[in-house]
């Protein structure tokens, strides 16, 4: 096949257009001033986050409620997958993709009318606990889709196998499903954690006051105006994602 | 003779038709028994149910005097090599065999003796701390084979173990499927829709079509003598001749008209076939029958269009009628 | 095996059924009550809610919401698909290079991606700095807080929604089939206009539904990008919700949205089925 020059130049505008801003955003967080016009380098600006004492709690309550909340949906998740590849459950299937599709501005204010009614019975107070719940509830969609993605390249006659040799079906699982889904669980909680991390939308309907996460303090401070702090803090997250990424697509390469 | 397995009238029908139609067989002990039959005849959803994963609708599977109705897979002392082999891709070999002697509760110290055994056994000494994906077919084969057996079933069932298989390696793989089976005598039940196969390994055969057995006999019988027309014409080629069954193998050619005693019939050459070790040649009768002679490579050879004399021994006649 | 399958699908079932399902049931409730006092729920039921949203002040928000989601949309098939095909025809080795290259910025924080622009298109961004001190320009130049920032910022949220389907449906392409066309004489763009495009109609319709419902349902970037001039839905219930305290009306909108998603959805996998997600 004749191939035009139109299509690299075109794939590498796409590139920089895709990529150019976030570096930008990078670089210039080492300006030492705070206006677009560089002025030289400074570390200032990651002193600066480093010292922020709200930042700091936030970026913790951040990271406890995505681990946390990956560790119960992945298991909820992948044990969700199995279940639904062995048999169907149209309703099951049918709700939790409904749940990927929802906007989250739906997902959070419905959520947000759940807790509210609760606690109309209960003496509790939004705070990390229902942030919690509603991350694990979000997250399990789509480690639903990583897990069902893995296991329907799998052979289901190996399940057979593993019956007609005398074990039981929870044996099955164990033995033999359960250890070659092990990459693509994996991958599925490292996208459970960056999903968790990442939330703003429902998480600042229904956090309290003690859980602010740090996307909610960097939509504050964003909202506020030119603040090349949130350049640092940006600049950050973007080097630790790429870095789980990069883990992620290693994992993904030892089938 | 003892009978191992005995299915009496199994049936099983999926939404839109009788998968299974009443099937009864036995299979006697230390028999190597094959199931027969072309692609959607229902053998292997036979094969399934006497594995246990599916239950028929009604019938019974009886094993050495024990109903198997309604066991879990792992409760029935059967096994199974699968088509596709289903190989555990993250175990070795070795581990891989060792599977169901684990979940036996057999003694963890005498395990690896008996994987070496059968590792052995099926010629693959070297091979045991391979994964399957860095072994061949045929090795691959081997194992899902040592596998199935080192648990000692009562009965194996063989999923077209074979049909993977490269045609060279497949009849070297055969002769020595035949003389492990004779060496363990444990009782082989094979599935195949390939008839070489079936008659050079079986010491009996039932011959399925459409859910329903056609005949049960040993593979002479089946060959020589077949009950129905599709036996006759799934087990080789037929000429059908006024009713008559005959195969070419049966069928000679000559010129002038033969001695007496044979049946006789006129026919024009339109064209020979050559098949390696023999001519295949095709002939039309004056009534407009095609009937295809065997000839060898030293006898005479014929030319398109020659007027030839068609003829066989009544003896070769096949007991089936068109 | 079913006892162990009911014990496995359970907890996912609970999750569902208490944080998603109910939720939107409750919703659902609201939708027909009024509004209370204090803010909040009472009743009368009452079909009012559902009827304001055909008045033309939440029309107009609506109307822009299309609008804006049909352009970004249709950017962002015209960006994805040169861009899918020459990752298609790539050698193998540099295929996977090439996607990873594409969900690295999606996988980074969203909130950091829509910042980013902030920071080029804000009056005292960097694209006005430099237009500035080139003297192209001798006031900054409103890029941000528009419909089309935010439109931009939609297209460079979710490119990577429309890259992957195309690239899918591309790369299972039958090769034979293109030799095919040239072999017939076809010229490459032919072959592209009468047989390419065609057979990843699929992959198409896919993509086009994967990056509009987002964009239909977006919330920050048009919060970030957009002022208070250019809302969308998305905003619109969410203000109902904090703000302006009327849940009924916020629950309403919400499933006048869903409904919107939901249809889209069937219409997409009743014509292509199943796996074209």
């Amino acid at each position: 096949m004749k191939q035009s020059r139109f299509l690299p130049v075109f794939a590498a505008l796409v590139y920089a257009f895709l990529h150019v801003p976030l570096l930008i955003l990078c670089a210039f967080s080492f300006n030492s001033s705070k206006f677009t016009i560089w002025e030289g380098f400074s570390l200032e600006w990651y002193r600066a986050m480093f010292n922020d004492a709200q930042l700091a709690e936030a970026t913790w309550n951040s990271l406890v409620i995505a681990l946390v909340s990956t560790f119960f949906a992945t298991i909820i998740g992948t044990l969700c997958a199995y279940g639904l590849w062995k048999r169907n459950s149209k309703w099951l299937s049918g709700s939790l993709y409904l749940s990927l599709v929802t906007p989250e501005i739906v997902t959070g204010i419905s959520l947000l009318a759940l807790f509210q009614w609760i606690f109309r019975y209960w003496q509790v107070q939004l705070g990390m606990h229902t942030v919690i719940l509603a991350h694990i509830a979000f997250a399990i969609a789509y480690v639903l889709l990583v897990v069902m993605a893995r296991l329907r390249t799998a052979e289901p006659a190996l399940e057979d196998a593993a019956l007609d040799l005398g074990a039981t079906e929870w044996q099955a699982f164990r033995l033999v499903t359960l250890p070659i889904l092990k990459p693509g669980i994996a991958a599925a909680a490292l996208l459970a954690f960056t999903v968790s991390f990442d939330d703003y939308v429902i998480t600042s309907l229904v956090a309290g006051v003690d859980s602010e996460t740090l996307p909610m303090v960097l939509y504050a401070m964003a909202r506020r105006g030119a603040n090349p702090v949130v350049s640092a803090i940006s600049t950050v997250i973007f080097l630790g994602f790429g870095a789980l990424i990069l883990l992620s697509e290693r994992m993904q390469k030892n089938t | 003779m003892e009978t191992a397995l005995a299915l009496t009238a199994l049936m099983k029908t999926f939404p839109s038709n009788r998968v299974v139609d009443g099937i009864s067989l036995n299979v006697p002990k230390g028999c190597f028994y094959s199931l027969l039959g072309p692609s959607g005849c229902g053998k292997t959803t036979i094969l399934r149910m006497i594995a246990g994963f599916a239950e028929p609708d009604s019938g019974e599977i009886i094993l050495n005097g024990r109903r198997l109705n309604g066991l879990r897979p792992y409760e029935r002392p059967v096994t199974t090599v699968f088509q596709s082999y289903a190989l555990f891709p993250h175990l070795t070999a070795a581990q891989n065999i060792a599977f169901g002697l684990e979940r036996a509760g057999e003694e963890p110290t005498a395990i690896p003796a008996k994987v070496s055994l059968m590792l052995e056994l099926v010629g693959l000494q070297e091979k045991g701390d391979r994964f399957p994906a860095s072994l061949s077919g045929g090795e691959k084969q081997r194992t899902a084979l040592a596998r199935a057996l080192v648990v000692e079933p009562e009965l194996l069932l063989l999923d077209e173990p074979l049909s993977a298989l490269d045609p060279a390696l497949r009849k070297r793989v055969r002769i020595e499927l035949k003389q492990l089976q004779k060496r363990l005598g444990i009782t082989f039940l094979f599935i195949t829709h390939d008839q070489e196969e079936a008659l050079t390994l079986s010491d009996q055969i039932a011959v399925m079509n459409k859910g329903k057995i056609e005949q049960i006999g040993s593979p002479r019988e089946i060959y020589l003598a077949p009950a129905t027309r599709f036996v006759a014409g799934f087990l080789g080629a037929v000429n059908w001749v006024d009713g008559i069954g005959v195969r070419p193998e049966s069928t000679h050619i000559s010129r002038q008209a033969p001695a007496n005693g044979v049946r006789l019939i006129e026919a024009l050459v339109e064209t020979s076939v050559f098949l390696g070790d023999c001519f295949h040649v095709q002939t039309r009768t004056n009534a407009g029958v095609a009937i295809t002679a065997q000839v060898d490579h030293d006898e005479e050879q014929y030319a398109n269009g020659d007027r030839v004399h068609i003829w066989w021994h009544p003896r070769d006649e096949l007991p089936v009628r068109e | 095996m079913n006892r162990l399958r009911t014990l496995f699908l359970a907890p996912a079932a609970g999750f569902t059924v208490v944080l998603f399902l109910i939720p939107l049931s409750i919703i659902i409730g609201y939708s027909f009550l009024t509004r209370g006092v204090y803010g909040g729920v009472a009743g009368p039921w009452t079909f009012e809610n559902y009827q304001r949203l055909f008045d033309p002040l939440y029309g107009v928000i609506l109307w822009r919401s299309l609008v804006m989601s049909t352009a970004a949309t249709a950017l962002c098939l015209l960006i994805a698909f040169p861009l899918a095909l020459f990752i298609a025809r790539a050698d193998a080795r540099w295929k996977n290079i090439y996607l990873y290259l594409v969900i690295l910025p999606f996988w980074t924080s969203f909130l950091v991606r829509t910042y980013a622009w902030m920071f080029l298109l804000r009056d005292s961004g960097l694209i006005n700095s430099i237009l500035l001190s080139l003297k192209i320009v001798h006031e900054p130049l409103p890029l941000l807080y528009n419909e089309t920032a935010v439109v931009v910022g939609l297209v460079y949220g979710y490119l990577p929604f429309a890259v992957l389907p195309l690239f899918s449906n591309l790369d299972r392409l039958d090769k034979n089939l293109l030799e095919a066309a040239a072999d017939l004489g076809a010229t490459p763009w032919q072959t592209i206009r009468h047989i390419v495009i065609p057979l990843c109609a699929p992959g198409l319709r896919a993509a086009g539904v994967l990056v509009f419902i987002p964009c239909l349902g977006a919330y920050l970037t048009p919060d970030l990008l957009g002022g208070g001039k250019s809302i969308m839905i998305g905003n619109l219930i969410q203000n109902q919700f904090t703000t302006a305290r009327d849940w009924p009306f916020g629950s309403a909108i919400s499933l006048a949205l869903m409904a919107l998603v939901m249809i889209l959805l069937m219409a997409l996998l009743r014509r292509d089925g199943e796996e074209a997600l």
